[in-house]
């Protein structure tokens, strides 16, 4: 590299403020400013925008931009590490397609569905929404407008947008994306333990004897994890890590224990270790009398299909989560068909392999943390699935104890703090309440100081359901928001894109940029993004962060809260309130939504003046309050006192986060546990305190198949998810010139033997072919991915290789969460 | 790291855009261009090269361009080398010449380093160039001493690697730089 003076002079003006900050600077790394201004960088802190783990990170920015990133060195996390997306932070926000102005279909200056995008006023776009969502409302009632949210949401926007749909159009049609994505693992939480999210958290990984990931390939999707779990097995030579999977990846560099299993069967070996701790007389007999009931459950449950479809029509207890009681010995005899040799049989797994693993939760002095994601959330049994998880560190008594850890891990950057513990599902209210109890309903009721009896106790549609109401016309007025589903929903031809054209309805895709969703849409609204306003994140640890606005949105960005409260200016109760609840409560009558839900005397408590004068703060100089404060301040009230306490909104700016339940200003690092957990009584010892009677529940479920298997014609599974440069549907991160560069274009990662049985070589333009749709990739037979003879993998990042039209939108039945890992395909070479 | 700046002016006057490469050997203040691969060495390339543009025309991957003077040079930013001998039997006048049965011919004859920038190398997790290398030339590697931060870093085998090209424009960071050393390839035939 040749510098001039001047280059040198500005690079050594840029080191030294690097020095200053606490960072080494790498001679020409692309996201670091070299100006002799450097040293006017603003450092301040804000969690990463991507996945779950929730990294701090170090924000400079200078004369209105985001100029630079890199790890927090004071980020508990991440102790200033990074992955290569988090370096590369500074960037997301600076596509050249970036959308600043809302873009309605018109065709001669009016709206239409098959019109070309024109760029309208904030005015215009609402005008057009509030008729079409009226117009809905009115036809088909709170049913008829539905709402896709996000795990990408912060925690003041998700809440906002559920008090926009529930207590104001008094409709339960909301979900996030975080139903593709953590469904399974909240509906395991909820029937093991009665309360969501992880009783333990990252600490876990400096403590553990064992690791054991059960469908998660951190060293890609939680590199910074990863890297804690590297340090542990790397410092400490006892230390054992198992990797499963259903094709081999980076994860198996580490692996001890590598072993890859037929689709599904990861419920098989969950058994056989059940069934050995049994054998082996290694249950902890103690903890399990004290602290475990067993259960059985209701088997052949379905697929989650369309009620129409021949599989939910053969299942003799669709859709059913009932179970009964029985004791550790009825456990024993329902376990004791899964053998290691049938469990080799089923899986491929060698015996041998299956036993290191089970020793490993056997042995009493090996402390266990197991991890899982998408592998076990994204299955047609995902909860069932994450019960089996549970059932083997209960059994043990392996839980809430440091380096005892059954963990789930997520995969955006707050699906715990906005989807889950806010509660934007479909059937969901905030600190794990549920719309069909009317004692949950009346606490809200009364927060929300809105009319006694008025919240919807009926669920709404999930996220599967909620396209199916699109196609079948039930809903008609749909508002999507930091999501891309027409990319990341599956079976698109099918299910997604003719709901979204249907003419019956009207789409508004909130987005920053013109995804495949926005541009299926009827109108978009430019959205600001991260740290473009102020905002909160929960990451998997139960860890709640926050961050100030630090530079404006472009143009007429605005941020998904300021959107939903800004609409709901736009109706008044009386047009979608029932005339008995306001002529019992008359001083709600001729209130705005606004009025009603957010001018509330709670929202709207902080002024102005309590936001720090460093930072700017868009939304609340425009409605006149600190509405984030109050948003936050009104949800918290929710979970104080009922094991989700979350500390006062003003300590979040200064901490790099706490974990809930933040008690007299302590966090909880190991919950359900004595000394621990605030929340366990004296003398408890441990106390599962989510159930009634203070016990966790041992699930006895069998294995059952998935709801696709390859066959003749269609020879091969197909397994889809992520690759470490992207983060889901590419979105942000193929607009990064380094990352777009580093991996450009999905492939289809295949068997050397399978390609060359099919005639095919690496770099060969392929289809890959199910029997709901196709679509066009390249063969990859060497690199990071190498799945076994039988199966391919295909991330679906990419937006012109969208890999959705293949899967299957079978779900599972207690979850509805989308296996996106196994669906029969065949490919040809084109 | 600072770059050194170069006073060659004779490299000023001659290669102009020498200057502005990085493809620098330490010490050494004109290097030769990457020609294409089983090229001659250097002078007799350059003697035997007709400039016809044929091989540039052939190259599937678009990687060979015209370079100073007009002679073929390739540019790894461009994509890798296939190894695909297009080039070779495009060349009318053996300036590209692969021996028959020699295998100790080798297509390129180069140094491959990866410098500081690299992304692991500065802890950030990244193993771009590890999954394009078609030879399995880099490995990453555990740290073996600190074990706080334990990031993966690439060690490329010499041995292994073809200089085919692949990791140099996938490097999110530009680290990877291969500089062509001079080919013995010495061995001209006569062509009467």
């Amino acid at each position: 590299m040749k510098l001039t003076r001047r280059d040198v002079i500005k690079a050594q003006a840029a080191a030294t403020a690097a020095a200053v900050a606490g960072i080494s600077l790498p001679a020409s790394a692309s996201n670091i400013i070299t100006s002799s201004t450097a040293n006017k960088l603003t450092w301040s802190k804000a969690p990463c925008r991507f996945c779950g783990t929730g990294c701090g990170i170090s924000v400079a920015t200078k004369d209105g931009k985001v100029v630079a990133t890199h790890g927090d060195e004071k980020a508990p996390v991440n102790k200033g590490l990074s992955c290569v997306k988090g370096y590369f932070l500074s960037k997301i926000m600076y596509g050249k397609d970036r959308l600043t102005t809302p873009m309605l279909r018109k065709k001669d200056g009016v709206y239409n569905k098959e019109g070309e995008f024109t760029p309208v006023s904030w005015d215009e776009a609402f005008d057009i929404m509030e008729v079409k969502f009226k117009k809905a409302l009115k036809e088909k009632g709170p049913t008829g407008v539905g709402m896709f949210g996000s795990g990408q949401w912060t925690v003041q926007e998700g809440y906002a947008a559920v008090k926009l749909m529930k207590a104001g159009f008094l409709s339960n049609n909301i979900d996030p994306n975080a139903r593709h994505c953590m469904a399974s693992a909240v509906g395991g939480f909820m029937r093991t333990f009665g309360i969501d999210e992880p009783m333990g958290c990252y600490d876990d990984m400096e403590a553990a004897d064992a690791f054991v990931l059960w469908g998660s390939n951190m060293a890609e999707m939680h590199p910074i994890l990863w890297t804690r779990i590297a340090d542990r097995r790397l410092s400490n030579p006892h230390v054992k890590v198992a990797v499963l999977s259903t094709y081999e990846h980076r994860s198996f560099d580490l692996a001890d224990i590598p072993a890859v299993f037929t689709p599904q069967t990861d419920m098989v070996l969950l058994n056989a270790i059940a069934n050995y701790i049994i054998e082996s007389g290694s249950v902890n007999h103690d903890f399990v009398n004290k602290h475990v009931n067993f259960r059985e459950g209701v088997t052949d449950i379905g697929y989650g299909l369309r009620p129409t479809h021949e599989l939910q029509k053969k299942a003799k207890n669709p859709n059913s989560g009932a179970s009964t009681p029985i004791d550790l010995d009825a456990f024993a005899k329902f376990v004791k068909p899964y053998t290691f040799e049938y469990a080799e049989k089923m899986s491929g797994v060698p015996a041998r392999n299956i036993e290191k693993i089970a020793k490993l939760y056997a042995d009493p002095n090996t402390k266990v943390m197991s991890l899982w994601t998408m592998g076990v959330n994204q299955h047609t049994r995902g909860v069932w699935t994450n019960n089996l998880l549970y059932n083997i560190h209960l059994l043990t008594g392996k839980i809430s104890e440091p380096g005892n850890s059954p963990f789930s891990l997520t995969g955006q950057p707050s699906a715990c703090g906005t989807a889950r513990e806010v509660g934007t599902f479909s059937h969901r209210l905030p600190a794990d309440m549920v719309v069909k109890n009317p004692k949950h309903r009346a606490i809200a009721e009364k927060i929300w100081k809105i009319p006694a009896g008025i919240l919807n106790g009926t669920p709404g549609a999930h996220a599967v359901k909620q396209v199916r109401d699109l196609k079948d016309s039930k809903i008609n007025a749909y508002w999507i928001q930091v999501n891309n589903n027409l990319q990341a929903g599956p079976n698109i031809n099918e299910e997604i894109l003719p709901g979204y054209r249907n003419p019956d309805n009207f789409i508004v895709t909130s987005d920053a940029y013109p995804t495949v969703t926005a541009e299926a849409s009827d109108l978009i609204l430019p959205t600001a993004m991260w740290v473009e306003k102020e905002g909160v994140y929960g990451n998997a640890e139960r860890r709640t962060q926050a961050w100030y606005q630090l530079v404006n949105a472009p143009g007429d960005a605005r941020s998904d809260m300021w959107q939903v409260v800004e609409f709901s200016k736009r109706f008044t109760t009386d047009e979608v309130w029932p005339a008995e609840v306001l002529a019992a409560n008359p001083e709600f009558k001729g209130k705005t939504l606004y009025e009603v839900l957010y001018k509330n005397g709670n929202v709207n408590q902080f002024p102005i003046g309590d936001i720090s004068s460093d930072y700017e703060n868009q939304e609340s100089k425009d409605f006149g309050f600190y509405i984030q404060k109050g948003l936050f301040e009104e949800y918290a009230s929710f979970g104080r006192g009922h094991a989700h306490d979350l500390a006062d909104y003003d300590t979040y700016h200064q901490v790099r986060g706490l974990r809930w339940p933040v008690v007299d200003g302590k966090e909880t690092k190991w919950r359900f546990k004595e000394g621990s957990d605030p929340y366990v009584k004296e003398g408890a010892d441990f106390q599962f305190y989510g159930h009634k009677d203070n016990k966790a529940i041992v699930f006895a479920l069998p294995y059952e198949p998935p709801a696709e298997s390859p066959d003749e014609e269609f020879d091969m599974w197909l397994s889809t998810g992520r690759v470490l440069e992207h983060w889901h549907s590419g979105s942000m991160t193929q607009r990064v010139p380094e990352l777009y560069k580093a991996f450009p274009n999905a492939v289809c990662f295949m068997h050397p033997e399978d390609a060359k049985k099919r005639g095919m070589r690496r770099g060969d333009e392929v289809k890959v072919i199910s029997r709901r749709g196709e679509i066009k990739t390249r063969i990859e037979t060497r690199g990071r991915n190498k799945p076994p003879v039988g199966l391919v993998f295909v991330p679906w990042f990419d937006a012109s290789q969208l890999i959705n039209k293949v899967t299957l939108d079978a779900t599972c039945p207690l979850s509805k969460q989308t296996d996106y890992k196994k669906c029969a395909v065949k490919i040809e070479k084109v | 790291m600072m770059a050194t700046i170069d006073h060659s002016k004779r490299a000023f006057f001659r290669r102009p855009s020498r200057l502005k490469e990085n493809n620098k050997q330490p010490g050494v203040s004109f290097v030769s261009p990457q020609r294409p691969p089983w090229a001659l060495t250097e002078s007799l390339f350059v003697d035997n090269c007709s400039r016809c543009n044929e091989c540039v025309l052939a190259c599937e991957e678009e990687i060979i361009i015209k370079g100073d003077g007009g002679f073929p040079e390739i540019d790894f930013q461009r994509g890798e080398c296939t190894f695909c001998e297009a080039c070779v039997n495009a060349c009318e006048t053996k300036a590209l010449y692969k021996q028959p049965n020699n295998n100790d011919q080798a297509p390129f004859y180069f140094d491959i380093t990866i410098d500081d920038r690299c992304l692991a190398k500065q802890k950030i997790h990244c193993q771009s160039c590890k999954d394009v290398c078609d030879s399995r030339a880099i490995d990453m590697l555990w740290p073996t001493t600190n074990t706080i931060a334990a990031i993966q870093t690439p060690f490329i085998r010499d041995s292994d690697c073809t200089s085919c090209g692949a990791c140099v424009s996938t490097c999110p960071s530009q680290s990877i730089h291969i500089s062509p050393s001079h080919s013995p390839n010495t061995i001209f035939p006569k062509t009467t």
